[in-house]
């Protein structure tokens, strides 16, 4: 007994002595405690709330979850290119019209609607890359509520809305090149016939506005803080269709889209039309494009909040390479060389593939081959490309994280007002950071405290897969707009009184949901009867959402307060069956059920 | 509406329709007390309920076409049972017969003696809205009728239902009870403009809420009323206060 007590407590030990040695190891530079413990000021104790919202992106899970920073609690997830029982998405006629078949996707980039340099509370907007697609969500209701396709496209990635003066227009290119009408025409083995998309999508009425052709991939994507112009970092300036040929050069480019030039373009007619698009002209010299040579097969591109400066990550270079955005209008004018808007190229280290920001002249760069966030000023990076001194770095300190970072993200980093409170740095490994959960285990999102010199390790938040980027948003800027619950007409199929209608074989049953029941108790139909039903959540508590689910019919939906969504089905099984609440809504739950009874087909 | 024998087997035939149906909320006694009557009574944290099952003992109805005071008529109560009332928990009665749906009109009718001591009044003719109503201008004049009619004590400068009376409201039995909030859109006692326009002259019995039907005469200034309340409940932003 004696020796199996020692044991167990040795083993806790060397466990506890192993979780510390991980995290002391934290940094390698600049000092930085890296202390993995969490921090009482951070802390967001039962029934407080937290200081932001945090979007993510879900990846090919197709949704968008919704957490609060820093508690890193996960409070929705809003399906968008997936099929959720759990709210009827991918079931109810509403979301199936909206998805149009294709109940997969994947979500990279979730950024939101923005109002003179931050965000107005409005929208987000989220990519789809494997059925090239764009979602709009409402901020108001955290929903989906339109779809754009976004045709001669493959790969949708980088995806940006205007920031000033408002979001009239998002950005969002292709990383895959593919021919333009792709329609099995010409040899299609001939990737020099290839190009790249920067599709301009209306925000407001979700339609395409224009494309913007180029000869190159178009990977991650950022507009600046004028309205002038917008931003893709290509990696496959080669045109190549294999990994080596995409590969070979040192140098591919950030590709800079000239707005008043497009519009120009768009006002002059100067444009063919393409499947009812508009396409313009990217390539260079056409006045609506510069390409600027970076190094090697750059990933992400991200604006500094004061807005002068664009920073895109070298990938398979250590280096990020720093563009002044002040310089565009002279590259336009043919005053100066492409290479001259690099004001700085610091070495970050390896892996670099996206960067953020503190607004307090900082960034934050995320280093996948060495797994670690790198803190850098970007002052000292442009006076050092300039004016090297030997011995000199613009790094100031450097955190392990745990590990293969991607994205990274800092509270508000996106707008003009930036805070530096908060890093996230999403992790596409997690190894040994939580109990083994089998060959397919969690990412770990990585919560780091920013607001000091050094970088500190706050907690580790394990997700599904797979949170691809996020933005964090100031509270105060979404939660005004939020509703509790939704305005009952703006559907049109709204019920307040229950009935069923037949018109020939087509049976509408219109229901009411308030608890514990249903505002009809049995609806009748016969077999081959086309149904629909249109369910009405009346109830006047503004937390309770009511389930229906019809057994046996493979429908499932839920329904919030004062929202309607409907579902149509073929009566094809005779029998009875029995409709019931999934969502718990009363003490009477169990009995919110009515009766589907589908009379035989005479034989 | 009918004969003596036919009533007695409506009301045992409304017996049973009444309890597979109604039961659950009114009670067996009639007094609005069924389970889920209680059960929405007790519970004061988390879902909590406002709206309580109405009690047929006391012969009192919210939602008539009669003046305010009288008994509804037998058309009332059918209209209420077979659609229901919306945002009250009352469900529709579509899905059984018009007979049932009588018959338990006529076993409710036992709960109270004033079915057997007095008649049903004679309901409100009202006319179909003119057509002004909805338009800017009648809806700017309605505005004035709402402030001098003070309907703001109960429900708000704005219409949400939270004016400086709204806190302490309670009703007949004395339990609390809300102003309605325009902006949260549909009425229970129907939205059109005609329906608008009879609860203002109904009133709702064993509520808070009068009968105007004498403090405002002027048939304009009642249509200007229901077009402000309209507009108050079209203009219905989503609901962010909990």
């Amino acid at each position: 007994m004696v020796s199996t007590r020692f044991l167990i407590v040795l083993s806790v030990a060397l466990a506890v002595g192993l979780t510390f040695g991980c995290a002391g190891g934290g940094s390698q530079e600049g000092g930085g405690s890296g202390a993995a413990v969490s921090h009482a000021d951070h802390e967001v104790a039962p029934g407080e709330l937290d200081d932001y919202y945090g979007f993510f992106s879900g990846g090919h899970s197709g949704e968008v979850r919704v957490l609060g920073i820093p508690s890193m609690r996960v409070l929705k997830r809003i399906p968008v290119w997936n099929i959720d029982p759990g709210s009827g998405w991918g079931i109810t006629n509403e979301s199936r019209a909206l998805l149009g078949g294709m109940q997969t996707g994947d979500t990279h980039h979730v950024h939101g609607s923005y109002e003179d340099g931050t965000y107005d509370g409005k929208w987000l907007f989220v990519n789809d890359k494997l059925n090239n697609r764009m979602a709009r969500i409402r901020v108001d209701l955290m929903e989906v509520d339109a779809v754009v396709n976004v045709p001669h496209a493959q790969g949708a990635h980088g995806l940006f809305p205007q920031r000033y003066p408002s979001t009239e227009w998002v950005v969002l290119n292709s990383e895959f090149r593919t021919p333009l009408s792709n329609d099995g025409r010409g040899d299609m083995l001939d990737a020099s016939t290839y190009g790249g998309v920067h599709t301009i999508i209306n925000a407001a009425d979700m339609e395409i506005v224009a494309q913007v052709t180029t000869p190159v991939n178009l990977d991650l994507a950022a507009t600046d803080y004028q309205g002038k112009y917008s931003f893709a970092t290509s990696y496959n300036s080669e045109g190549g269709a294999t990994i080596s040929e995409m590969l070979a050069s040192d140098r591919d480019y950030l590709v800079v889209f000239n707005w008043e030039a497009i519009k120009e373009a768009l006002a002059n007619n100067n444009y063919r039309i393409v499947d009812d698009i508009k396409i313009l002209d990217g390539t260079e010299g056409t006045g609506l494009t510069a390409y600027i040579p970076i190094p090697k097969n750059p990933h992400g591109v991200n604006i500094s909040p004061d807005g002068n400066y664009a920073v895109a990550c070298g990938k398979v270079s250590p280096t990020v390479s720093i563009i002044d955005i002040n310089k565009l209008d002279d590259l336009f004018a043919g005053n100066i060389e492409p290479r001259d808007a690099v004001v700085g190229e610091p070495e970050v280290g390896l892996g670099p593939l996206h960067t953020t920001f503190d607004g307090r002249g900082n960034a934050y760069t995320s280093l996948f081959i060495d797994s670690q966030e790198v803190k850098w000023n970007i002052q000292k990076a442009i006076d050092l490309y300039s004016n090297p001194v030997e011995g000199e770095t613009a790094v100031v300190d450097r955190l392990d994280i745990h590990y293969q970072v991607g994205h990274t993200m800092a509270s508000m980093a996106e707008t003009k007002e930036a805070d530096g409170k908060y890093l996230i740095s999403l992790n596409k490994i997690s190894k040994d950071r939580f109990l083994n959960v089998g060959p397919l285990k969690p990412e770990n999102d990585q919560l780091i405290d920013i607001s000091n010199d050094e970088m500190i390790l706050l907690k580790d938040e394990p997700a599904y897969i797979e949170p691809h980027d996020c933005i964090i948003v100031r509270r105060d800027l979404i939660e005004p707009h939020v509703v509790h619950r939704a305005v009952l007409e703006e559907h049109p199929l709204a019920v307040t009184q229950s009935s069923v209608e037949r018109v020939g074989n087509k049976v509408t049953a219109r229901i009411t949901a308030s608890a514990p029941v249903y505002g009809l108790q049995e609806v009748v139909v016969n077999q081959g009867d086309e149904v629909t039903f249109i369910v009405t959540n009346t109830d006047e508590i503004p937390d309770l959402a009511h389930g229906f689910a019809i057994s046996n019919y493979n429908v499932s939906f839920v329904v919030g307060p004062f929202q309607t969504k409907s579902v149509t089905i073929t009566a094809d099984k005779p029998g009875m069956y029995w409709i019931y609440c999934t969502n718990f809504c009363h003490a009477l739950h169990l009995e919110m059920r009515m009766r589907f009874v589908v009379n035989p087909r005479s034989t | 509406m009918w004969s003596g024998d036919t009533l007695a087997q409506d009301v045992e035939r409304g017996k049973a329709v009444y309890d597979s149906r109604c039961v659950i909320c009114h009670g067996d006694q009639g007094d609005g007390k069924g389970l889920i009557g209680i059960v929405h009574r007790a519970q004061q944290n988390g879902m909590v309920v406002t709206i309580y099952p109405r009690d047929f003992t006391a012969g009192v109805y919210k939602f008539r076409s009669t003046p305010s005071g009288d008994l509804p008529t037998d058309d009332d109560l059918m209209r209420i049972v077979t659609e229901g009332i919306s945002r009250s928990g009352m469900p529709s009665h579509t899905d059984i017969s018009e007979a049932d749906r009588q018959a338990v009109i006529a076993y409710i009718k036992t709960f109270s003696k004033r079915w057997a001591e007095e008649e049903p009044g004679t309901p409100l003719v009202i006319e179909a809205a003119p057509a002004a109503v909805g338009s800017g201008e009648s809806s700017g004049r309605g505005k004035d009728v709402y402030a001098t009619m003070q309907c703001s004590k109960c429900h708000g400068d704005t219409g949400k239902g939270d004016g400086p009376s709204s806190a302490d409201l309670e009703d007949s039995w004395g339990d609390k009870i809300l102003p309605f909030d325009f902006t949260s859109g549909p009425l229970k006692g129907g939205s059109t403009p005609e329906m608008v326009y009879r609860t203002f002259m109904t009133g709702l019995d064993g509520t808070p809420m009068p009968s105007y039907q004498d403090a405002l005469p002027e048939e304009q200034a009642r249509w200007d009323l229901v077009s402000y309340c309209l507009e108050l409940m079209a203009g219905a932003p989503g609901d962010t206060d909990q």
